[in-house]
């Protein structure tokens, strides 16, 4: 009889074992929202149509992109679903931050800690300080997958044309100081161009986050732009602020929002600082008002630095977080983004999307022959630029604390906000160089006191 | 336990000629009953539905879903084609009432008139984007900002507003992208541009553009098309776009507007069905022959499937349901034509597909589950049965044996009943013959009395079935002698024959009196 018992035991556990097989056998989906791309074509879609063509298909994986956008919008839809807001979107199973949007978000301990599913040799392979950037509170949550620098960008086109008839050049564009000086004498010589509209002149340059340029900017010259987790605001900032405010209330810094590609490609600006990602994004076409178009020369080079400081450059990337949730759906978050980060598959990611690859092997073994086979123009002067910042210049990382995304959130709005309006206030009046150096003063009292 | 089919078979024919053990014909009775049982509780369950199979419910399923889908899907479409209708009558208002009354009979060359004009249609697309399901929306006007511009005779001005932050559901703040139109229309209202913007659009590339001016200029909802999936110029994106032309009180075609529905919406705003034969996939698709033309159309959320967006399927006619087969995996599913035009001759459909693959093991899945569950059952009942026998039978067994060993058999019944038997047999022994019978008895053994030894066992011989002539061997006499000592038996006895001696010795056998013969 227990003989009996014991078969019909067996063959309960054999058939219901068969049960769950058959069940795991069915494609896991899983959703991504991330920034590479974001509405033109992406290259990250097509590695991830690849991903599912192949190691996809093999172990029943299928990721879907259900969103390509900008750190701003993810993270504005990040924090909707983590707050749980009225028609806020349901989380994706991975999605694109920096470490300031999951310290923003309600619960953190939602996210994956990589910790849990990379062995210490596979995270060994990344480069430590990306790795380092991705922590938060201790925890891996944002897996470095590419990283970024700032770069300059310059419509050499343009660029030529205003040089030819102010004797402008360049290398003036290499210093913070030379660049200001010449987008004040830009914004002079546009509003000539059209003599009878007054102050129609054009901004030189446009800088996609102003906020990094007084970090990064206070920092090289010595001083601490942070103290106790507030801005400092001490005499280097204001070192940092006077050539700056000097350029935009003279017209010569574009000052509405969104990023930098945008006044470039529709001739309103012809250079810029922007995330060495949006090479994707610029084009090498100019629409003007009239519907005429023009085909541009853009050369890239390392950011501007201050003629006294040191060279230092904003670290850039964010890293994929994975919102826990199923043990398949986390296993198979993962699996995808071990393919996304395994050396020859990261270079080809990064190098299409204008990003530096993210593990020592990939850096060693597969970037230089990478930027070897690169051919578009746009691309070659890049990672010409990007070598050259790496040789020249030393990175920094932004510090890490709670209050860093609000800070950074109201100065990026206000400072574009307080000098546009000391613009038009400073059009009205006479355009005297003391009423320039007063509104200088008296914007920089406005904003420190609003910060 | 080792009784096999054919024994049982065999048990069941010789029962009634033989004796059977009474353990087998328990087990025969309670097998019989259980299978009867068992097959009496199949027949109720599988009428009540119970077991109803995998084909069956698939179709539920499928009709379920597709009912849904359909009624979605013409929701879905007819209210933007609404929505788009309305846009256009709008457009054609703004026009002739704020633009025409300045003197202009065209916008061609009148960046600020057309910039007035985005600006309040800016508003109208907002609205749309904001409470209709699609995502994004646009107005062309037959004019273009500089008509010196190289390719401008395939250039016209417009605005198209596309949403960023797109997802299943209606967003209440919804982020919007200039993706045509004038910069300053987008600065004026704190949106960006988007990554491939321009300022006009290239009408070469939009579908049906030129159509759209060969409105016959009666009812407007005779003119609103759908256009085929197409690339959204230099972006990733793959959609479809309603296309109405903006007509004035005099029929001019002013140029055309609508809505859009990229691929990445309808994903998101038709979320795959979770079943239990995988996920449930909304297509809308035209059909050509055969074929389901996927390539064409639009595809809700995959999850769990193997769907690709740009395959078509071979469609294969089934009873309950059909079969569309790709290059690499199948489905099962259901179409149905929606009322909506489509640019050019096709029809277009609303389908519900399910992996077929998922399916078909469900399917194999739930017929092992039946038989082996049957199996089990099954022998589970024979065991019982054996086991019930052998529990009920053993008791008896046991009595017996102790039957024989003159011992109490430890079961009531048994021993009241051998009780009885046991006085039945005393009273046997007790009883009496009938008078007469009892007097020819005693007349007889009287008679026997006068017999000699040698007569008596002759006699004896004969009881024990001997015949005469072995009877002289026996007794060491000659055949005269035992003829002689007979004629002497029948003499004393008073008998006329052997075959009467032979019936006395009969009777007093029968009635255990033979002994006293002798």
């Amino acid at each position: 009889m227990k003989k009996f018992v014991l078969i019909l035991a067996a063959i309960c556990l054999v058939f219901s074992a068969c049960g769950t097989k058959e069940k795991e056998k069915q494609p896991v989906t899983i959703s991504i929202w991330h920034v590479y791309g974001a509405q033109t074509d992406s290259p990250l879609n097509d590695l991830i149509g690849e991903f599912n063509e192949t190691v996809g298909k093999e172990k029943g994986i299928r990721v879907e992109v259900t969103m390509v956008s900008n750190n701003k919008n993810i993270h504005k839809d990040i924090l909707a679903a983590s707050n749980n807001e009225p028609g806020a979107p349901e989380f994706p199973d991975i999605f694109v931050a920096y470490p300031s949007t999951v310290m923003a978000m309600a619960d953190e301990n939602i996210l994956v800690d990589y910790r849990d599913c990379f062995s210490e040799e596979e995270i060994e392979k990344f480069i430590p300080s990306f790795v380092e950037d991705g922590e938060v509170e201790g925890r891996l949550v944002c897996l470095p997958v590419a990283k970024s620098t700032e770069l300059l960008f310059v419509n050499k086109t343009a660029f030529d044309r205003f040089s030819e008839s102010t004797g402008a050049k360049i290398e003036d564009l290499y210093t913070w100081e030379g660049l200001y000086e010449t987008a004040a004498a830009y914004a002079e010589w546009t509003d000539l161009q059209t003599p009878e509209t007054q102050n129609d002149g054009k901004t030189l340059f446009v800088h996609d986050f102003h906020f990094n340029y007084f970090q990064v900017g206070t920092e090289s010259l010595g001083g601490d732009f942070f103290e106790n987790e507030k801005i400092a605001f001490d005499e280097t900032f204001e070192n940092v602020w006077k050539p700056y405010a000097k350029a935009c209330l003279s017209g010569g810094v574009w000052l509405y929002g969104g990023y930098a590609t945008e006044p470039l490609r529709t001739g309103e600006s012809i250079v810029s600082v922007a995330s060495s990602a949006s090479v994707l994004y610029f084009s090498d076409e100019v629409i003007y008002p009239d519907n005429t178009s023009e085909k541009i020369e853009m050369i890239v080079r390392p950011v501007p630095v201050f003629e006294n400081g040191t060279n230092l450059v904003m670290q850039r990337g964010a890293g994929m977080c994975t919102v826990k949730s199923t043990p398949e759906r986390e296993a198979a978050a993962v699996e995808f983004l071990k393919w996304l980060v395994s050396p020859e598959i990261n270079t080809r990611f990064t190098v299409s999307t204008g990003y530096m690859p993210v593990t020592e092997e990939a850096f060693s073994d597969y970037l230089p022959k990478a930027i070897e086979n690169l051919t578009e123009p746009m691309y070659v002067e890049l990672y010409k630029a990007y070598i050259e910042t790496q040789e020249k210049y030393d990175f920094y990382s932004a510090p890490k604390f709670d209050a860093y995304l609000e800070i950074e959130t109201t100065f990026e709005d206000e400072i574009r906000r307080y000098l546009y309006n000391g613009r038009n206030e400073f059009i009205e009046g006479e355009k005297t160089p003391e009423l320039l150096e007063e509104a200088i003063k008296e914007n920089y009292i406005l904003f420190k006191d609003f910060m | 336990m080792k009784l096999t089919l054919r024994e049982i078979i065999k048990l069941t024919k010789n029962s009634k000629n033989h004796s059977v053990k009474m353990q087998n014909r328990l087990l025969l009775y309670w097998g019989v009953m259980m299978f009867a049982f068992f097959a009496a509780i199949l027949v109720i369950l599988s009428f009540a539905g119970v077991f109803s199979n995998a084909e069956e419910k698939a179709l539920q399923i499928l009709s379920f879903q597709e009912k849904n889908s359909y009624a979605e899907l013409s929701e879905q479409f007819s209210t933007l084609t609404a929505k788009g209708i309305v846009l256009s009558e709008k457009s054609s208002e703004i026009i002739e009432n704020i633009i025409f009354p300045k003197g202009i009979s065209s916008l061609d060359n009148s960046p600020k008139d057309l910039e007035i004009i985005q600006t309040i249609l800016y508003g109208e697309l907002d609205t749309i984007l904001n409470s209709s399901p699609c995502n994004g929306a646009y107005i062309i006007f037959n004019a273009t900002t500089n008509t010196k511009a190289p390719n401008a005779e395939k250039s016209k001005a417009g605005i198209y507003l596309r949403v960023v932050n797109i997802s299943g559901k209606n967003e209440i703040d919804t982020d919007l992208v200039l993706f045509r139109g004038i910069p300053a229309v987008a600065r004026k209202n704190d949106i960006e541009l988007h990554n491939r913007w321009k300022l006009e659009f290239d009408v070469s590339n939009f579908p049906g553009y030129e159509t759209a001016f060969n409105s016959s200029g009666t009812r407007i909802s005779e003119e609103c098309f759908w256009t085929e999936k197409t690339v959204l110029p230099q972006t990733w994106e793959n959609m479809v776009l309603l296309r109405i032309p903006i007509i004035g009180k005099d029929g001019s075609v002013y140029g055309v507007c609508g809505v859009e529905i990229s691929e990445l919406y309808f994903r998101l705003f038709h979320p795959a069905m979770e079943s239990e034969f995988g996920g449930i996939v909304t297509v809308i698709a035209p059909i050509k022959e055969d074929e389901l033309m996927v390539s064409k159309g639009m595809v809700g959320g995959i999850e769990g499937t193997n769907l690709r967006s740009g395959e078509d399927l071979i469609i294969k006619e089934g009873e309950s349901f059909n079969t569309y087969i790709g290059r690499d995996s199948s489905f099962i599913g259901l179409h149905q034509k929606l009322d909506i035009k489509l640019e050019g001759e096709s029809e277009v459909y609303a389908v519900t597909l399910l992996p077929e693959e998922y399916y078909l093991k469900e399917e194999q899945s739930g017929r092992i589950v039946w038989i082996i569950s049957t199996v089990i059952l099954f022998i589970t009942l024979i065991f019982a049965s054996f086991f019930l026998t052998k529990k009920f039978v053993k008791p008896i067994v046991e009595s017996l044996e102790n039957i024989k060993s003159e011992k109490v058999s430890g079961i009531s019944e048994i021993d009241t009943l051998l009780a009885f038997i046991r006085e039945k047999e005393k009273d046997k022994g007790k009883q009496k013959l009938p008078e007469d019978i009892e007097e020819l008895f005693a007349e007889f053994f009287e008679r026997a009395k006068a017999l000699t030894p040698t007569e008596k066992t002759i006699i004896r011989y004969y009881a024990e079935g001997k015949e005469i002539n072995e009877i002289p061997e026996l007794c060491f006499i000659s055949i005269n002698t035992v003829r002689k000592h007979n004629a002497n038996i029948y003499q004393k006895l008073e008998v006329g024959s052997r075959e009467e001696l032979l019936l006395y010795i009969e009777l007093f056998r029968r009635s255990g009196r033979l002994d006293q013969l002798f």
